[in-house]
């Protein structure tokens, strides 16, 4: 950069204002959304170390009383919800647990119920549609094929968690070999892993983009596994 | 509940909130993989990058600024 010309600063300071504008615009947007964020976020601090006789019950205390609201606020996902009641479950069975009993653990015992009560369920519904059953000619083992499978994918998933420390780290590793190498079974069970961890909370959707990179990275055998392979 | 990744996102708009760039831009980097397909995610990551070097690039004139004046006083 040329430092002779005395507009360089000007210049460079009126871009510093126009990007600390832009930054703080965006943070705005995204205010109710990073409310939610941090609430989720320090619920999942206090779910993780969470010990009945420490502090952490002191931070669930003001937690469960600084977002009391959020019990029927309209603007939490069903995600959002679910990974509440995950955290809460795992708090409430901490404290059953550890059979610890003292009249502020009782009462906290007793907001998760009412918390877990209230939240409700999701109302998200899943339609399954298929095409009306046709009488096969022959009647084939439908159920092997799928026990060996399932055999292969266990002793698959075996093998990837042995050196690797979180379930994501075994995810990335079974898409890329799904992806790279055309692997059926880590393909499979990519899949089963992403919709096990979306039941539990998780955001998958990085994960679902890369499942359907992998699958459309499969050779295939027939044009019914094409059309299946195809994003929706 | 939230993985690595997501908590890191998270602790980098708080830290963006509290105009802090150094931590959002840390932050930013711990989630990048994990977010690699997200385009709001890439937009603030690299205009958080793209902050900091500006605020450094102003320092560094600023310093030589000084540097210069303090050359043309004490001789």
């Amino acid at each position: 950069m040329n430092h002779s010309l005395p507009t360089d600063i000007t210049t460079l300071k009126a871009l510093d204002v126009i990007i600390d504008s832009f930054l703080d615009r965006a943070v705005a947007a995204k205010s109710a959304r990073l409310k939610i964020l941090e609430g989720l976020n320090q619920l999942d601090d206090i779910s993780r170390g969470f010990d009945p006789t420490g502090k952490p019950a002191d931070k669930l205390g003001d937690w469960l009383s600084d977002y009391s609201a959020w019990k029927t606020d309209p603007a939490l996902k069903a995600g959002d919800r679910n990974r509440i009641r995950t955290a809460l479950g795992n708090i409430h069975s901490q404290i059953g647990h550890r059979g610890v009993s003292s009249p502020e653990l009782t009462k906290m015992s007793a907001e998760i119920e009412r918390w877990q009560a209230s939240a409700g369920k999701t109302t998200r519904k899943i339609v399954l549609r298929r095409q009306s059953e046709v009488a096969e000619e022959v009647t084939a083992d439908t159920i092997t094929p799928i026990k060996a499978t399932l055999s292969d994918m266990i002793r698959l998933l075996e093998e990837k968690g042995q050196s690797k420390g979180h379930i994501l780290t075994v995810l990335d590793d079974l898409l890329k070999s799904a992806e790279l190498q055309h692997n059926r079974q880590a393909l499979l069970l990519s899949a089963f892993v992403i919709y096990y961890l979306r039941q539990n909370g998780y955001l998958v959707e990085p994960y679902v983009k890369r499942l359907r990179q992998a699958e459309n990275a499969q050779p295939h055998t027939s044009t019914e596994n094409r059309s299946d392979a195809e994003p929706r | 509940m939230l993985n690595p990744a997501e908590k890191a996102y998270c602790l980098a708009l708080l830290a963006l909130r509290k105009r802090d760039l150094r931590a959002a831009a840390e932050q930013f980097d711990r989630a990048g993989d994990f977010f690699s397909g997200d385009k709001e995610f890439q937009l603030l990551k690299e205009t958080t990058t793209l902050a900091l070097a500006v605020k450094a690039e102003i320092g560094r004139y600023e310093n030589e600024e000084d540097f210069v004046t303090e050359e043309i006083l004490n001789g």
